[in-house]
């Protein structure tokens, strides 16, 4: 989630 | 352990990066509706992200860590039950459908349209009550993780922890929910990133075979020291006697590698030795031969209803707590207003939901190696409880620059919990306490004014009685205690309201009264047995005011709702139409 949400939520 | 400059160094790029990005956000706000439900423009991952941040908060951390010292991986068990919740309801849109298509900004007003305006203004205050009194041990609890993470001395406790809610208000003041998601959103990356690592170190040193080994025999030790001081005729009917003996526990002479087998053979666990590495088995072996010393007990570590365990009450009554929660708690229902539809909504809830596993566990694994650690160094440092033993292990394991990034993942947790609940709760006041008073409603500007006083007044709130109030027994408890005094009632009246078509006001008031009455009880007469146990001998289990709470609410929703329907007939069959029918103007 660190990298998927990260990317996605920025 | 002190912080070098390469930790404060990470801590200080964290704190300017969030509060330069939460002030940012400021431009974006031209009303209520931006300022308390970020204009309905919330997308699922940021969803996702702002979710998860509010709902892991250091108190969060605190007690979750306290749960593992206590019960091991099954003190996690909420954790589970709360995952599952999520994930029905974000698959069925349990509840969380019907109130987002209805456009409310808080839960209350949701109910005016049901029941009347006096059954919204009650709501809101249940719901004051309830919450804020929830949140009073927040920053107490963030700040006493610091002390024992990095031994800040503890008169700058409060002075720390109020400059930390200054920084929280700056940017909740000014964006609101615009600047709670964005903060949010940084937060949950280095909160996730902390926690991860402190997780892979945990286990790096208490491999998993050592870990549920130390837990058993540490479960079997428990068990027979209660045995010895009780006798086997109050550990229930027809359980059997444990399997573990105290002289297995006792010291032994041979060196600790050879003691092993020994002693778990003897003991009856399951473990073997050689299932341990030499050097993890070197390093923890002192703990099979030592007993457990005073105020360090472990429950069940792995089966919640098992002999030791929580039992099976506390499991119901915690599954009926995370259904209600996750459908009625107002911090986690405002990321649902704010999604822009309710199917977004649903997605939220359905990929958040084993971020609550997590949650639970990751915390759970830190507070069940801690009482590893202090089981082997003879028992619990003065001044060292099981919520606070947890900080005080970590320091011990995190090296330089790891320490400096928990610290920041645990301000991380902290502001942004602070910053949701302030928000939360200040929109309440203002939209169901204060609105429905206001005749002639007060422009935009006024509005904003109120709303952004009332997160200042809450803030103040919170340092007063969060700095000064001394938590009495476990920080769960307190939790779930106060919770449940708004709990079971709303859940009562959102179930009732949206799916029984009887329901009316009187129903609805009953349900509000008697579902606070369990909780409420709950504190007087645990209170009064602590006060005079001599002349109060009876205590009521926490699971019992639960379990209670809801029955009295759901008895309070149908028997009030039955008798209304003599004097209010021409409420009965009313639906939602009305809401929905507002939504599409």
């Amino acid at each position: 989630l660190l990298f998927y949400v990260g990317f996605k939520g920025g | 352990m002190t912080l070098t400059p390469l930790d404060w160094a990470i801590i200080g790029v964290y704190l300017i990066g969030c509060v330069a990005a939460g002030v940012w956000m400021k431009r974006y706000v031209r009303g209520v509706e931006d300022f308390a439900v970020a204009g309905r423009e919330m997308d699922v991952y940021l969803g996702v992200a702002s979710l998860a941040a509010t709902e892991v908060g250091v108190v969060t951390i605190m007690y979750t860590a306290e749960m593992g010292f206590t019960n091991g991986p099954a003190g996690a068990t909420y954790g589970v039950l709360s995952a599952l919740a999520m994930f029905l309801v974000g698959l069925t849109g349990f509840v969380i459908t019907p109130m987002r298509n209805a456009g409310v900004m808080t839960i209350p007003e949701l109910f005016e349209k049901r029941f009347g305006v006096g059954v919204r203004w009650l709501a809101g205050l249940v719901i004051i009550l309830g919450g804020v009194l929830n949140m009073g041990i927040f920053l107490r609890l963030g700040g006493e993780f610091l002390v024992h993470l990095i031994g800040l001395p503890q008169q700058y406790l409060e002075v720390t922890m109020t400059a930390l809610l200054a920084l929280v208000l700056l940017y909740t003041v000014l964006g609101g929910m615009l600047s709670v998601l964005v903060t949010d959103y940084l937060q949950f990356l280095v909160m996730g990133m902390g926690i991860v690592i402190t997780s892979v170190l945990v286990l790096w040193h208490t491999p998993w075979p050592v870990f549920t080994q130390q837990l058993t025999l540490a479960h079997q030790a428990t068990s027979a020291a209660q045995e010895q001081e009780t006798g086997l005729g109050s550990l229930g009917s027809g359980e059997s006697a444990p399997s573990a003996k105290p002289q297995s526990i006792s010291a032994t002479t041979a060196p600790p590698h050879q003691a092993q087998p020994q002693a778990t053979s003897s003991a009856g666990s399951a473990a073997t030795g050689t299932a341990v590495s030499q050097k993890s088995s070197e390093t923890t072996d002192p703990a099979v031969v030592k007993p457990l010393p005073k105020g360090m007990k472990m429950g069940n570590p792995f089966n919640p209803v098992g002999r030791g365990g929580l039992g099976w009450m506390w499991v119901l009554w915690q599954a009926m707590t995370a259904l209600a929660v996750v459908t009625t708690w107002q911090t986690t229902i405002a990321r649902v207003l704010a999604a822009r539809d309710s199917k977004t909504a649903k997605r939220i809830y359905r990929r958040t939901a084993f971020y609550f596993v997590g949650r639970f566990a990751l915390p759970g694994l830190w507070g069940a190696a801690a009482f590893i650690y202090f089981w082997q160094q003879g028992g619990l440092p003065e001044g060292v409880d099981t919520l606070r033993a947890m900080p005080r292990f970590l320091a011990t394991l995190l090296p330089m620059g790891l320490l400096g990034l928990m610290v920041a993942a645990m301000l991380a947790a902290e502001m942004s919990t602070d910053s949701g609940y302030l928000l939360t709760w200040a929109t309440v006041i203002y939209n169901d306490l204060l609105m429905p008073l206001v005749r002639r409603k007060p422009s935009e500007k006024t509005r904003l004014l109120i709303i952004r006083s009332l997160v200042v007044l809450i803030g103040l709130f919170l340092v007063f009685y969060g700095l000064w109030y001394q938590l009495p027994g476990k920080a769960w408890d307190y939790l779930v205690v106060t919770g449940n005094i708004y709990l079971a009632s709303l859940f009562t009246l959102l179930v009732g309201g949206l799916y029984w078509p009887t329901a009316n006001r009187i129903g609805a008031t009953a349900a509000i009264i008697l579902g606070a009455v369990g909780p409420l009880s709950f504190l007087i007469v645990n209170f009064l047995h602590d006060w005079k146990p001599d002349q109060f001998p009876w205590k009521i289990a926490p699971e019992i005011a639960g379990l209670a709470a809801f029955g009295c609410a759901f008895a309070g929703m149908i028997v009030g709702s039955l008798v209304g329907r003599l004097f209010l007939p021409n409420t009965v069959g009313q639906d939602w139409s009305l809401a929905r029918k507002d939504e599409s103007q």
